[in-house]
């Protein structure tokens, strides 16, 4: 190597070993313990992405003004690091490469949507960092042997569990017919399979409370559902029961209210509370039936606090699922670092699977991390129904009912 | 029997969607001798200014054609002069990711714009229905197909028995010919691409009644319209309508009687069969 060339190549080592020491520099340089996530700020999914940044800068605010953390005696406050990966799985892991060996990040949270959370995971699979997910509920996401990702959503099969057992209920209370004659259609993605793993885990021997007349997928994204509603018409069930993201939700809906269908009760999974869905759809969603990560008419005084000081400080009435999950996750890390006194690893990740939140605002009061459910939270969902004045009335379950269901005929 | 006509019927009106969509896209191949990637961006601006139209004037979607089509014109004659023109001796993969880069500029200002999220119509109209004996037929459906067999009747009059349409007819059948008779070829290439454009806006304004406002929409829909107007035989109007609702049909009848799962697989096998087809006739 020629002097000129060996001189070439300092400022190239320079750069190097200042982005090596770059990460004792933000990470351990001060007192601060530094929480991160790439969200979608941008792009497909920035209206959720924003929910979630909203939700986990107001449990890391309510933490700092109780004086932060405490580790080996000393209260620390928490930062709360957000990137945005513009709704783009390609970029989302780097970010959060990023986010640990840059910013010094001690443990992460989730972005949204499952195949973004799923391309996010492998990170701190990889480099051995606790990771909380609010965004992602496909079991897929926690895979076998599973020791960094915790999951604050239960599983998309507790939104078809949940709506059965509402079902179950109301034939307990004589309001329903059996066997109830149930046509299920769900979406081709991991969504709508796990909609339908939830749905025959509870009909399978229940032959005397359900009859499936209809099991049938359909795409994601598909140009009519005309052709799918007039098979659910000719099958002549009692319930309809449909797993579609909110294009496919729109067109579907449309089509049924088209085509003049009337069930007893009839369900989209998740879909039917958000603004956007009444606004596309007008009166026409009255009365549909839904099952919800949370809801704000929850009677736990954890939620009633999460709706005040989220609407204080963000306005508008809170009408998503998304920020008060994503709120709890963020809280349930921020406990975890305390319970374990350590911004170590391992010492979170331990404390994150011994931690049980009683005060939770999801639905059953409780957040844990079971090991058994690879720890993803397993509890049930709640079933709320669209009211025809605007917003949604709890329906089940029964110790947080607000009434009861309005049924078809 | 009354499933079997519901589902025809449904098939029918998806199909002159389809078609509607696709005019646009066949004549500009017609004329210019390229495929137009820039396609799904009218598509999707057709259903942004509509929609932003309704919710900030309340302007119906079907009064908004009358801002789309000529507003689509504009735009799309000035890609045409200020981009594709000045490829138009460059390999033909030059100009296709022209324009792809194109509709991805307009796809990502969009989503800076207005973001990502779904966005719905709603007017008096969009849930109505019309029983027909014992059919019951989607309203703004049965208003886009009446667009759709209107916009062919134009076209095909405006083909027949214009002078700009003369001189569309010949450009694309002798491009060279028709410059040497005096047709103003540049000037037909512009026209070609405006009129392609802007029955792309007005079909996205259209489909806003039904369905969702995303950036994505184009996308939605681009592979669609290249099935249609393959299918129909690029440069032939009354092919492309033909081909929509026989695709249209294909597509519920699949649906309906074998599986929901295989409707879009319809679309690609006919489009792939299409291509050998005409491979297997040109060899």
């Amino acid at each position: 190597m020629s002097p000129d060339s060996r001189i070439r190549w300092f400022p190239v080592l320079g750069l190097l070993l200042g982005v090596a020491l770059l990460p004792a520099c933000s990470g351990g340089g001060d007192d601060t313990i530094r929480i991160g996530a790439a969200l979608p700020l941008s792009g497909k999914h920035a209206n959720v992405g924003g929910f979630f940044r909203d939700g986990y800068q107001l449990a890391v605010e309510e933490a700092n003004a109780a004086g932060g953390v405490e580790i080996d005696g000393v209260r620390r406050p928490i930062e709360l690091r957000v990137y945005d990966d513009k709704s783009d799985a390609s970029i989302s892991p780097s970010l959060l490469e990023r986010l640990i060996a840059v910013d010094g990040a001690v443990a992460l949270l989730s972005g949204y949507s499952t195949p973004l959370v799923q391309a996010q995971v492998i990170v701190p699979m990889r480099r051995g960092i606790p990771f909380m997910n609010a965004g992602g509920a496909s079991k897929s996401i926690f895979r076998e042997g599973n020791q960094w990702v915790f999951g604050a959503l239960s599983p998309v099969e507790s939104l078809a569990s949940t709506t059965l057992e509402w079902l179950m209920w109301e034939q307990d209370q004589d309001r329903l017919p059996r066997p109830l004659r149930v046509a299920m259609v769900w979406q081709n993605t991991d969504h709508g399979r796990e909609y339908r793993t939830g749905v025959h885990d509870v009909i399978e021997g229940q032959a005397d409370r359900f009859e499936l007349v209809l099991d049938e997928s359909f795409e994601h994204l598909s140009s009519d559902h005309t052709s799918l509603i007039v098979k659910v018409r000719s099958v002549e069930a009692d319930v309809f029961l449909s797993d579609a993201h909110e294009p496919d939700f729109l067109l579907q809906h449309r089509a049924y209210v088209e085509q003049g269908l009337g069930h007893i009760a009839v369900s989209y999974g998740a879909r039917g509370p958000e603004r956007s869905v009444r606004e596309g759809l007008g009166e026409a969603v009255s009365h549909l039936v839904s099952a919800q990560w949370w809801t704000r008419a929850l009677p736990y005084e954890r939620s009633r606090h999460f709706v005040e000081r989220y609407e204080a400080q963000f306005g508008g009435p809170v009408t998503e699922y998304y920020p008060a999950v994503a709120y709890e996750a963020a809280r349930a890390l921020i406990a975890a670092i305390g319970n374990a006194g350590s911004t170590e690893p391992e010492a979170i990740r331990d404390a994150l699977k011994n931690l049980e939140l009683d005060d939770s605002l999801l639905p059953g009061g409780r957040l844990y991390f079971p090991e058994e459910s690879r720890l993803q939270i397993e509890n049930r969902c709640v079933i709320v129904q669209n009211q025809p004045e605007g917003g949604v009335r709890i329906v089940f379950p029964p110790d947080a009912a607000e009434g009861p269901a309005y049924l078809g005929s | 029997m009354v499933d079997l006509l519901s589902v025809l019927a449904s098939g029918i009106l998806v199909g002159t969607v389809y078609a509607y969509m696709a005019y646009g896209l066949g004549l500009i191949y017609g004329v210019l001798r390229v495929v137009n990637l820039a396609h799904g961006a009218f598509l999707t601006l057709g259903v942004y200014v509509t929609w932003w139209l309704n919710t900030t004037f309340g302007m119906d979607p079907l009064v908004s054609i009358l801002i789309t089509v000529p507003l689509g014109f504009a735009l799309g004659a000035t890609v045409e002069r200020t981009l594709v023109f000045r490829l138009r001796d460059s390999p033909p993969v030059t100009t296709l990711l022209l324009l792809f880069g194109v509709w991805l500029i307009v796809r990502n200002a969009l989503y800076l714009i207005f973001g990502g999220a779904d966005r719905s119509l709603l007017t008096s109209y969009s849930l109505e229905s019309l029983a027909v004996g014992p059919l019951t037929l989607s309203i703004p459906r049965l208003i886009v197909s009446a667009f759709s067999l209107l916009g062919f009747v134009v076209l095909a009059l405006m083909l027949k028995r214009t002078w700009s349409g003369l001189a569309l007819r010949a450009v694309a059948q002798d491009r060279e010919a028709a410059a040497l008779s005096g047709v103003p070829v540049n000037r037909v290439w512009a026209v070609a691409f405006g009129i392609g454009s802007a029955l792309a806006m007005s079909a996205g304004s259209l489909m806003s009644l039904f369905y969702s406002v995303t950036p994505e929409f184009g996308a939605r829909f681009l592979l669609k319209s290249f099935c249609v107007v393959v299918l129909g035989g690029l440069t032939n109007i009354g092919g492309i309508l033909v081909a929509g609702i026989g695709l249209g049909i294909a597509e519920d009848l699949t649906a309906f009687y074998i599986h929901t799962g295989y409707r879009d697989v319809v679309s690609f096998l006919v489009l792939t069969a299409a291509l050998v087809m005409r491979r297997a006739d040109s060899d």
